[in-house]
């Protein structure tokens, strides 16, 4: 397949998967939670925004990453930024938007009588996201790596065969 | 076989486990939690000992564990007087197998002397109801801090 269908299949694949279908789940959730979570220091639309923009910056990285080659520095640039950004990604979902949190999540609610107060502690899952990633940004190292040594035989095969 | 190639399927496993160890604590925690908030798990009841005069507060709570793993889960009653100075306090953790239930209960005594005297008024103060759930080897958790001023 042409390299750039490919590509332009990855990041539409991408945008629909981790920005569209994300944004429209937080959409169906019913009204009276979404209410009464906006009485939390939660933000339903700041957290949908922010879904649908990292979700195109992946999917434009997801273009470049699948549009350049593997033995170029572009590829191994977009394939880096996007694990970054896939990090962020897990940062602002474990967050609920908010990326400060860091995966320890504080809502409160006041009632007439009182206040309910809620502690969400996804750290681990921070951790193993971060050890994920790292492990995804040396496997492209790797690649890359593997891919720039094929590109040299291959030009040096090129070369025995001409002389 | 490429080196990159066998990274990439040792990280593709160490992802799929995670997103795995993810689905199953959160099953965990919200089955725990929507068991605990029915009416059959927890319930409250305060009476007046005759015989001392003392006020006797009592949590009885029958919580299941519905989840995939073990948990965790503390529970911690307090009482407060208007002044918000601490009367009474307890406050107990039991581990709960997958689909393990067990019974357990708290009391809170507060004593005569910190009443009240003067009937003609209304007894204020607040409670305070903590429920801790960890799962995972207490490695993600959920606190709930619930405080009733003036019950």
């Amino acid at each position: 397949m042409n390299s750039k269908i490919k590509a332009l299949i990855s990041a539409l694949a991408t945008f629909l998967s981790f920005a569209v279908i994300p944004y429209v789940i937080i959409m169906l959730i019913p009204r009276e939670i979404v209410a009464y979570l906006s009485k939390t220091n939660m933000d339903f639309i700041v957290f949908q925004n922010e879904i649908i923009l990292i979700g195109a910056i992946l999917s434009v990285l997801s273009f470049f990453k699948n549009f350049f080659d593997e033995a170029s520095i572009g590829y191994l640039a977009a394939s880096t930024s996007s694990n970054a950004a896939w990090l962020i990604y897990i940062f602002i979902f474990l967050g609920l938007g908010n990326l400060q949190r860091l995966g320890m999540l504080d809502l409160s609610i006041e009632f007439e009588n009182g206040v309910n107060m809620a502690t969400i502690d996804f750290r681990f899952f921070i951790y193993l996201s971060i050890i994920s990633i790292v492990l995804k940004i040396i496997h492209t190292v790797l690649k890359f790596r593997e891919a720039v040594i094929e590109k040299e035989k291959l030009s040096l095969t090129g070369q025995a065969a001409s002389l | 076989m490429k080196a990159s190639r066998i990274f990439w399927v040792g990280t593709i496993i160490f992802q799929v486990a995670s997103v795995a160890l993810f689905a199953l604590s959160l099953h965990s925690i919200i089955s725990t939690l929507t068991g605990i908030q029915s009416e059959e798990a927890i319930r409250i009841s305060a009476e007046m000992e005759e015989s001392t005069g003392d006020f006797k507060f009592l949590l009885e709570a029958n919580p299941k564990n519905q989840g995939f793993l073990g948990i965790h889960l503390l529970l911690d009653i307090a009482i407060y007087d208007a002044q918000n100075n601490l009367l009474s306090r307890n406050s107990t953790s039991v581990y709960l197998d997958p689909g393990k239930s067990q019974h357990f209960s708290l009391t809170l005594i507060i004593p005569k002397e910190d009443l009240l005297q003067d009937s003609q008024q209304e007894m204020r103060g607040s409670f305070e109801l903590t429920f801790d759930i960890k799962t995972l080897g207490d490695l993600v958790g959920f606190r709930n801090n619930m405080r009733i001023m003036e019950a």
